[in-house]
């Protein structure tokens, strides 16, 4: 008869243990962002009880059944789908323009001198000047997605910033040595280095493209926009609504976030994959 | 391969002021004190710093053990090599013989100080090189695998330029036909004796025996 004492465990029963000991680490952190969300979601509806008048503040059982209204009609979704177009396009311009302009100023010192001190003003300035100025400048759609580049290109800018200033020195004089060809440099040595730095600039860019770009739509009022619907929420004091829309815009930001770090981890591991190769 | 009358300052400190030394083909170990200007001058050597005055001719293709690993700690030993241009079979190869071969698929940044040695002397040598330049290759490894590092080094380095930085005479006694005594900055040669002279003067004392004579 075989006696198991945890010392005797095998390597196949020590693997099995492990991965359950992941996943069950993974649903105890799932568990716990519910129960938050579900302790926010009860002060939410103690607020609305206390308050006692929708219009002031809706119950969150109430939003719910609105969004859920919304989302039957097929223009909820296209006016999603048009607002989702003109962000997402801002962030992606902003990732390009913000590593372009890191990656100049550190090979280029006064590309650098030059960006840096538009970089704080960028960042110092109100985001509603910038709009005020854009509905000057350009036409209704624009002004979103110039607001979006225009807010998340400084935390692009810094972030990579930051990742080619963490590069190795040594390692970098060594790919030289060993005349390592660019694209496999790339591949073994630059974007594992810059990918904690990119994958940070995404997580917190695409909340701030959200913020500035829908703020950018209410000021603008393009014809097919969520702010538009914050918009005329607020002119018909139809707060439920102005709840509703708030919740699609969190929602959708979440989701496109997710999206974006999945996007990233395995462009990542195919990297790694394609490096094995 | 010849350093002629390389001159390299940095600010106000002269570490070479028209060092000239003429290498040929064989192993020099150049010997002396912490920062008298060994490493620049392998650095130079290696193209990696451009003297202030002279030149470094001869030196052809160079591959070089750096005084620290520099080995990409996320990747393989395995993998640093290949992707150093190695092929796969010829890296397997090689870190079997600097006794590596089980630890060959892990991340270098995971192996100890002695193992990554290794490893970064199988990357220098699976390149091809006119000039083997090693700088402090043996630092932290055990006396086990650095006999064996030895006998690789010398097949290896058959025919061509090795010059080695040590501050360990076992090294010397092992691996030179010539020992070169640095002293400096700015960097001058104070001995450049061949070897055998290296036991006479009782300078390999306790490195074993001498060598026999080759003549």
């Amino acid at each position: 008869m075989m006696i198991s004492t945890p010392n005797s465990q095998t390597d196949g029963e020590k693997t099995s243990g492990s991965i359950s000991a992941i996943k069950g680490k993974k649903w105890g952190s799932a568990a716990a962002a519910a129960g938050a969300v579900l302790f926010w979601l009860a002060v939410w509806q103690l607020c609305s009880l206390a308050v006692g008048r929708e219009l002031l503040v809706p119950s969150p059982l109430t939003v719910a059944l609105r969004l859920l209204e919304l989302s039957k009609d097929g223009s909820f979704w296209l006016t999603c789908a048009a607002s989702v177009g003109r962000i997402v396009g801002g962030f992606a311009l902003a990732a390009l323009l913000g590593a372009l302009l890191a990656a100049a100023g550190h090979v280029f010192y006064p590309a650098a001198a030059l960006t840096e001190p538009l970089m704080t003003a960028v960042r110092a300035t109100p985001v509603a000047s910038f709009i005020i100025l854009a509905l000057l400048w350009l036409p209704r759609g624009g002004v979103s997605v110039f607001i979006a580049v225009l807010i998340v290109t400084p935390i692009f800018y810094s972030n990579i910033k930051a990742g080619l200033l963490s590069f190795d020195r040594d390692i970098l004089e060594m790919a030289e040595l060993y005349e390592i060809p660019f694209i496999k440099r790339l591949g073994a040595i630059y974007l594992p280095r810059m990918l904690p730095h990119f994958t940070a600039a995404c997580s917190n860019g695409v909340g701030f493209a959200w913020k500035a770009g829908i703020s950018a739509e209410v000021l603008g009022n393009p014809h097919v926009s969520i702010g538009r619907m914050l918009y005329e929420s607020k002119i018909y004091l139809e707060t439920v609504d102005l709840f509703a829309w708030t919740a699609a815009v969190v929602l959708m930001s979440l989701v496109i976030e997710k999206l974006v770090l999945r996007l990233i981890r395995s462009a990542a591991e195919n990297s790694a994959a394609e490096e094995k190769r | 391969m010849r350093f002629r009358a390389v001159e390299k300052r940095y600010g106000e400190r002269t570490v070479a002021d028209g060092f000239t030394l003429d290498v040929g083909a064989g192993t020099v170990c150049l010997f002396g004190p912490s920062g008298c200007g060994k490493t620049t001058l392998l650095r130079i050597a290696a193209g990696l710093e451009r003297p202030d005055g002279g030149a470094v001719e001869g030196a052809g293709r160079v591959s070089m053990v750096f005084q620290e690993d520099r080995l990409v700690p996320h990747l393989s030993s395995l993998d640093n090599i290949v992707l150093c241009g190695a092929d796969k079979k010829a890296a397997l190869d090689m870190l079997d013989r600097v006794g590596l071969a089980a630890d060959a698929g892990r991340p270098a940044g995971e192996l100890s100080g002695g193992m990554r040695r290794r490893a970064a002397l199988a990357r220098a040598l699976c390149r091809g090189f006119d000039t083997l330049l090693l700088d402090e290759p043996f630092s932290g490894v055990d006396e086990q695998n650095r006999e064996s590092l030895y006998g690789l080094i010398r097949s290896a380095g058959r025919g061509k330029t090795v010059l080695l930085v040590s501050h360990d005479r076992r090294d010397a006694a092992a691996l030179a036909e010539r020992i070169v005594f640095l002293q400096g900055p700015p960097l001058y040669i104070a001995r450049d004796v061949p070897r055998r002279a290296g036991w006479e003067d009782g300078l390999f004392d306790g490195a074993g025996d001498a060598p026999e004579d080759e003549g």
